[in-house]
């Protein structure tokens, strides 16, 4: 099962209401994730973690220590926010192991942490078509991993096809904020570009 | 692809009538309601959309107030649509459906209906309301299609033999997501009965499709007439290629007004490709109405390289393509087209179907001794 690890944001302090809170922003990322991703594409687990809380060598996650936490989790998405206890908000952001031709950290937005983040959060704001586009970018690229790690010849080219099935159907869904930088240079330009380069690779017109 | 109504379905639906305004909204207070099958509300209904309340945040009752208001309009606007119906579930305050998507699907397909609609309501910091709708076409429509014959130019040593061929271009996009709308979530409903009416046109021919057909292009042009590009570009160029499905069936069935109904079916398939250049879907609708118009081998051509390079897994998309580059008379480039199409199915496990077979076995002919 492919996952996307959350780091657990809804620690500030020890209020009564964060457990809820925490709850609630796991519930409607998953929710997002399995409801509105396409159809090619099968939604990856929303999967928290309190790295505070756990025996692990971080303490938080950060953008520096974002791709070793996912090479010891053994994952390829994580979201996680740098808090600002004063305005009480995190400032989330997506990170994907990506190469170099599309950006690893994709800004989200802010994420109120004392309130039910479904009732608060802009979540039809750009962070989350942002949020959408990079998780089903990071799906792509991941089955273009795994294609390019099978052995036969057949398995590689049905891997391609469908990362390209998959890229198209999310370039389509999200077509209506491709004005949006972020996405536009990431799912739409690079995705594409990644794409022909794989194609070619294992023989397949791009 | 081609679903039609058969003679004997046709029977059913005069033994049992529905009535021109047919809707349920049934409460679901049983948490494992959709974990059973339920008898089917109005088996008799032709075109039926089944909507799952909208989900909310946990104390707002917007998400059940606009489920309600989005059945009373749809239920209005299908008046006059014999076999249309509509069913509503709502769900108690307090209570949670895990996933709305697969709900409104599962119970769309137990009851056999063509089309579900869910979504998700919030309300921003500003205390306005947004309305995430969400519509899958559980019963896909029939698509359009074009055959033709051509004679096309031989070579040295070659006896010409006719080219016979169609360009499916069914209907693939299953799932509409529409952006949020801010305010009057009405603007919906000429797209949800546009796409009813069109179901039903869709499933005659001539005569008989004509009225219903007419209604789609009225209600689908009112869609687009009403909502701005800007706003929800995905979900217009929809509208648009239904619009251009509506044109060319309405050519097919109306042949004295032929010529002005495709002209109206091509420049809508164009808005179509120009809103969403990624939708594998358009460019088959716009070669279709290429072929139709008599346009040149290339220009049809082009629009189905454009839907192998969309869709480099989708094997009708190399067959259309086959075809028509046999019938210009490049029947190398068309060998290699089909071959790929073969190896292309051949990797995604699935066997050689009927067209492959019937396309090789005239390219076969034609490019014979």
């Amino acid at each position: 099962v492919r996952r996307l690890i959350v780091s657990q944001l809804f620690t500030i302090g020890s209020d009564a209401g964060s457990d809820p809170a925490a709850h609630g922003f796991v519930h409607m990322l998953q929710s997002i994730i399995s409801e509105d991703l396409p159809p090619s594409i099968p939604p990856p687990l929303v999967f928290p973690i309190d790295f505070a809380e756990q025996a692990s060598p971080w303490k938080d996650v950060t953008q520096q220590n974002f791709s070793d936490v996912l090479q010891r989790l053994a994952s390829f998405e994580i979201i996680w926010g740098d808090r600002d206890a004063e305005k009480k908000l995190a400032r989330t952001y997506l990170g994907i192991p990506t190469g170099t031709l599309a950006d690893q950290v994709v800004p989200l937005g802010d994420l109120p942490l004392e309130s039910d983040p479904r009732r608060d959060i802009e979540i039809f704001g750009d962070g989350y078509y942002r949020l959408l586009g990079h998780v089903a970018l990071a799906e792509v690229l991941q089955t273009v991993r795994e294609a390019e790690a099978a052995d036969a010849d057949d398995d590689r080219k049905r891997l391609i096809l469908l990362a390209r099935e998959q890229l198209r159907e999310a370039q389509a869904r999200l077509i209506n904020w491709h004005k949006d930088e972020v996405l536009n240079r990431n799912l739409f330009d690079a995705g594409t570009q990644i794409l022909a380069r794989a194609s070619a690779r294992a023989g397949l017109d791009p | 692809m081609r679903r039609s109504l058969s003679t004997a379905a046709l029977a059913v639906l005069a033994l049992w009538p529905v009535a021109a305004r047919a809707g349920e909204v049934i409460r679901v207070t049983d948490p494992r309601y959709f974990q059973t099958a339920h008898p089917v509300v109005f088996p008799g209904a032709e075109i039926k959309l089944v909507q799952v309340q909208f989900e909310g945040v946990p104390g707002d009752s917007n998400g059940k107030q606009i489920t309600k208001q989005l059945h009373d309009a749809y239920l209005a606007q299908i008046q006059g649509l014999a076999g249309g119906a509509i069913v509503t579930y709502v769900i108690p305050d307090g209570q949670q459906v895990s996933s709305f998507r697969v709900e409104a699907e599962k119970v769309a397909t137990q009851q056999i209906a063509s089309m579900a609609l869910w979504g998700r309501v919030v309300t921003d910091k500003s205390g306005e309301t947004l309305v995430a709708a969400r519509l899958s076409l559980v019963r896909t429509p029939p698509g359009v299609e074009a055959r033709y014959q051509v004679m096309p130019s031989v070579g040295h040593g070659r006896a010409p033999a006719e080219v016979q061929g169609v360009i499916a271009a069914p209907v693939t996009q299953a799932r509409i997501d529409f952006a949020p709308i801010r305010g009057d979530v009405m603007a919906l409903v000429p797209f949800l009965s546009g796409l009813a009416y069109y179901y039903k046109g869709a499933s005659r021919e001539g005569a008989d499709a004509l009225p219903w057909l007419r209604q789609s292009a009225n209600r689908l042009g009112s869609y687009v007439a009403q909502v701005p590009e800007a706003v929800d570009a995905a979900a217009v160029s929809q509208a648009h290629l239904f619009l251009a499905r509506v044109f060319l069936r309405l050519a097919r069935a109306s042949p004295a007004t032929a010529s002005a109904n495709l002209q109206e079916a091509g420049r809508h398939a164009a808005d179509a490709a120009r809103l969403n250049p990624y939708d594998a879907s358009v460019p088959p609708v716009r070669a279709v109405v290429a072929q139709l118009a008599g346009g040149p081998g290339p220009v049809v051509r082009q629009f189905l390289a454009d839907a192998v390079r969309l869709a480099p897994s989708d094997t009708t998309a190399q067959l259309n393509l086959a075809m028509v580059e046999a019938a210009m008379g490049h029947n190398d480039t068309a060998l290699k087209t089909l071959n790929h199409a073969k190896d292309v199915a051949r990797i995604q496990g699935k066997s050689e179907s009927n067209d492959h077979r019937q396309v090789a076995e005239q390219l076969r002919r034609y490019g014979g001794p």
